[in-house]
């Protein structure tokens, strides 16, 4: 698990500014999760008045992609800045693993992996690029996980199936690569929660005879992806690798404010990655203060689009080729 | 292996072999001590592995350069010892290194 020390790149700005954009609040943090939480209760409500009918499988389709925005919550309250008090940041770090289907100690550390060493397909491997590895099949591999139920079709190839692994002792390459032996058996015993969680609902679904605990708590993952994935699936997707510059490797965009808030602002990827000790609702403003030394902020979803699939499907029959961005003080591309 | 000494806010001291050419950060990270974050993985863009080192050690260290006094400025409580984890590269010559970690980061 090394940590390569050559310097990232890193914009000016000024450091009271950083230091005031830094400090966190547990208001704002509040704020948020009664917001998100409150939005899966009324849809959840609502599946549940109209489960039978065409407008339960509607209303569903929008809690589950609702609910795998928790995704964002757990990458928050990893980086402990969701809440300024750490115990709520962690209280909400295992319940939103939980929803992402997130084994919260093998993401802990892919997710440093990831900081450390952003889209290296080198050793150390950046396991959270689920693309990087495989560039003929990235596109393939993208339509399998915003199709609903594409997941559970192919099992073995999705995060589920490596819980189940880690569950019956398996030690897979994101382990061997990632999780520090120390806390393996950690990993191991959380999986094997997942797992016991997972089969206890369905039990229980049966025993009910109703789908809705399943299509509540363990099915979102497969039905409910689709948003979040055409969204996150922008941070790195068809750029540079390798590279120690975040400006070549992430994506900054903008987002309608209804997507920006289940995201958490990761549209302002970028910027979270050259400062990740900012809160989510700061990175608006820290962007502003240096949007003039980044690339081109992509204008929203279709036009970031517009940049990947041509680069992901070059990329398919030409590993080596990368979506180049323009930097802006040098007027060069690398 | 040199022995890396690390002493955490709730009085527990961990003395861990780090391999040469690690750094402290990332023994810490790598045998779970509790303290430090370390957020952006070592990339000297965040100060969430902030630790203090003992002062019988701080002649020994490298001088910190200007981006790492930066962030330290943006660290919980800096001291005079403070030092950012992530830049101090394991070597037989730190074999005894004591570092206290701060009762939280940011």
């Amino acid at each position: 698990m090394d940590v390569k020390l050559d310097k990232w790149h890193k914009c000016q700005v000024d450091l009271e500014v950083l230091k005031e954009l830094s400090k966190k609040s547990d208001l704002k943090g509040f704020q948020h999760v009664l917001v998100f939480f409150g939005l899966l209760i009324i849809t959840g409500l609502f599946a549940y008045i109209f489960w039978g009918t065409v407008w339960g499988f509607f209303w569903i389709l929008i809690y589950g992609n609702i609910y795998c925005f928790a995704n964002p919550l757990w990458h928050e309250t990893g980086h402990k800045t969701a809440f300024k008090s750490n115990y709520l940041n962690e209280f909400f770090y295992y319940l939103s693993c939980y929803m992402a289907c997130f084994e919260p100690v093998r993401w802990k550390h892919s997710h440093f992996i990831h900081h450390g060493n952003t889209y290296s397909t080198e050793n150390p491997f950046d396991h959270e690029i689920e693309y990087g590895n495989n560039l003929k099949k990235t596109f393939p591999n993208l339509l399998r996980e915003i199709i609903p139920f594409g997941n559970l079709l192919f099992l073995k190839k999705d995060i589920t199936f490596e819980i189940i692994k880690h569950s019956l002792g398996i030690e897979t390459k994101v382990m061997k690569d990632c999780i520090p032996d120390k806390v393996k058996n950690k990993s191991i015993l959380i999986s094997r929660i997942y797992v016991i969680i997972w089969l206890s609902l369905i039990i229980f679904s049966i025993y009910i005879n109703s789908l809705l605990p399943v299509m509540y708590f363990v099915l979102p993952h497969f039905y409910g992806k689709t948003l979040h994935k055409l969204v996150a699936f922008t941070q790195h997707a068809g750029l540079a690798r390798n590279i120690k510059d975040h400006r070549l490797t992430s994506r900054e965009m903008y987002l309608n404010p209804i997507l920006s808030f289940l995201y958490w602002k990761m549209e302002y990827h970028l910027t979270h990655h050259m400062f990740p000790t900012v809160p989510s609702y700061n990175l608006d403003k820290l962007h502003h203060h240096i949007k003039d030394q980044l690339p081109r902020t992509n204008t929203g979803l279709i036009d970031a689009y517009k940049e990947i699939i041509p680069a992901i499907l070059r990329q398919s029959k030409e590993e080596g080729y990368y979506f180049k961005k323009k930097l802006p003080q040098f007027d060069r591309v690398f | 292996m040199p022995k890396i000494i690390y002493n955490t806010h709730d009085n527990n001291t961990h003395t861990i072999e780090v391999q040469n050419g690690l750094t402290v950060m990332e023994g810490a990270v790598q045998n779970d001590i509790p303290g430090i974050d370390a957020d952006c993985g070592g990339g000297m863009a965040c100060a969430t592995c902030h630790v203090y080192v003992d002062e019988n050690w701080m002649q020994k260290l490298p001088q910190k350069d200007d981006g790492e006094e930066d962030m330290l400025d943006m660290a919980f409580e800096p001291k005079k010892n403070s030092r950012l984890s992530c830049q101090i590269i394991v070597s037989d010559e730190l074999d005894g290194l004591v570092v206290n970690i701060p009762s939280k980061q940011s």
